[in-house]
């Protein structure tokens, strides 16, 4: 067995992986746009500065994850 | 201070946010089963690593997030706008005991009501919540709105404490008794506030709170104090406990002993307190207190909670009532005046209003504070006593206790009434 064949079922799950972080990503982003509608004040700001951190971490994880299912193992 | 945010909206992100985490623990899961060649086994366990640290933070915003949106409902204008909402956000987001114990003094700074605290402390682990007791308990400990188990911890090293630090040894025996466990249970005490300064405040638990079917709380009159707890309105509230329970045995019953404020001193032991007896202004505060104390415990509204007050106690009940307290039943024994003329202006017509007074109490035939509310034009339904005078209502076994009791277990069939003067 071929050492890409072996890898396969890596390589989908991390497909898998990368979908399942985008839906989750996006449906991040939905429910955040629609809390922060009229949202002023010292809240607002610190969910803002967290959202953003954490859009940077599920973006990169998600790079990862193709990355990695692009490598030939 | 945060304004204009819409709380249904915030509330929709936290729980939306519980989703995507769960999903992002499935993929986590999916990438540590999956066979992975040997080459990859690293970044492929760095990469769960990195979402499981993911969904901790996410999380953790979703925690202060869905409090701050649950802030926001509270209502208390003032409080909102004095930025209370996100006192309880940033009370939330915190980790450590300390930054808890800060977070709970900022909203006590900023006068927050009962239901900001149980939303700051909702997210605690028992672990937790006993280094944030231990940090200050005498804040824990008086807070209504933090759970009640941790109030009954922090109120012990609250006793702890003034026990050690007791020069008089009157007083430190006191304190000793309130240490010492509960005789009926074999268990520790169960202290809701524990406040040794001056005459003293105590409030007791009796049976189990939350899981309770009927709650009765007991209100004391004048000369009641921390020296007097364990001689009065302890054992009194104990046996309305244990004859409320006997009437509904497949029901849940707790007693409360309110002495959550300070009565007026009794006119025969020290004869210059006259004026302050006959003065409502502690009735009002006690009620004022008593009102944050059953929206704390989450049963202010309950109609299977009863309000008994006795004497001035019964005053300071009304003034719960006219302070916004609504429960299901209040019970005046030998009460010098309940602040109002008729009950109709209690504004409640859910609560039911009796009252109680024993033959040759004087005290029940003042009509100190507006009527007389055993006045049958007061009213209240009359309940049957078979005492005599003032002190008697709580007596073992006596018509008086059964009948409290019927109240409080919601026996309407074993409530004996008579007829108002």
């Amino acid at each position: 067995m071929s050492l890409t064949t072996e890898a396969a079922p890596l390589v989908d799950a991390l497909h898998l992986a990368a979908a399942q972080l985008e839906d989750a990503a996006i449906g991040r982003v939905r429910s955040a746009a629609a809390g922060r509608v009229g949202w002023i004040g010292a809240s607002r700001h610190r969910f803002d500065d967290e959202r953003a951190r954490r859009d940077v971490v599920v973006a990169d994880l998600i790079e990862r994850c193709r990355r990695l299912a692009g490598r030939a193992w | 201070m945060s304004v204009g945010a819409d709380p249904a909206a915030l509330d929709r992100y936290s729980r939306v946010g519980a989703e995507l985490r769960a999903r992002l623990a499935c993929v986590r899961q999916l990438l540590l089963e999956v066979d992975v060649p040997g080459e990859a086994r690293l970044p492929v366990l760095e990469l769960a690593t990195r979402i499981a640290e993911l969904v901790e933070l996410e999380a953790s915003t979703d925690r202060w997030v869905g409090a701050f949106g649950r802030a926001l409902a509270i209502a208390d204008r003032g409080w909102l706008e004095r930025g209370g909402a996100d006192l309880v956000a940033a009370a939330v987001g915190v980790g450590d005991p300390q930054g808890a114990v800060a977070g709970l003094r900022a909203l006590r700074r900023a006068e927050s009501p009962p239901a900001a605290y149980a939303l700051a402390s909702q997210h605690w682990d028992p672990a937790s919540a006993r280094r944030v007791a231990r940090l200050d308990p005498v804040l824990v400990g008086s807070t209504d709105g933090l759970p009640v188990q941790v109030r009954y911890w922090a109120n012990r090293l609250v006793l702890e404490q003034e026990r050690d630090r007791a020069m008089d040894s009157q007083r430190r025996l006191v304190l000793d008794r309130l240490l010492a466990p509960d005789p009926a249970t074999g268990s520790d005490r169960q202290f809701l506030l524990v406040d040794a300064v001056h005459d003293g405040r105590v409030v007791e638990v009796l049976g189990d709170l939350r899981g309770a079917d009927h709650v009765v709380v007991v209100v004391p009159g004048m000369g009641e104090d921390l020296g007097s707890f364990d001689r009065r309105l302890r054992p009194r509230t104990a046996r309305l406990h244990e004859a409320a329970g006997a009437l509904a045995p497949s029901e849940q019953t707790a007693a409360i002993a309110w002495l959550g404020y300070d009565p007026p001193d009794a006119l025969l032991d020290h004869p210059g307190a006259g004026v302050e007896v006959l003065s409502s202004a502690s009735a009002r505060a006690g009620g004022r207190l008593l009102v944050r104390m059953l929206e704390g415990i989450g049963v202010a509204r309950a109609g299977h909670l009863t309000v008994v007050g006795h004497s001035y106690g019964s005053t300071t009940a009304a003034a719960a009532v006219l302070a916004g307290a609504s429960p299901g039943a209040v019970v005046a024994v030998g009460s010098p005046g309940m602040l109002v003329q008729h009950t109709s202006q209690f504004q409640r017509p859910a609560t039911r209003f009796f009252t109680m007074e024993a033959p040759g109490d004087v005290v029940a035939q003042t009509g100190w504070f507006h009527a007389d509310p055993n006045s049958r034009r007061a009213g209240f339904d009359r309940l049957a006593t078979d005492g005599q005078g003032h002190s008697a209502y709580f007596d073992e076994d006596s018509r008086s206790l059964a009948n409290l009791a019927a109240v409080v277990a919601g026996r309407d069939d074993a409530i004996e009434l008579v007829e108002g003067r």
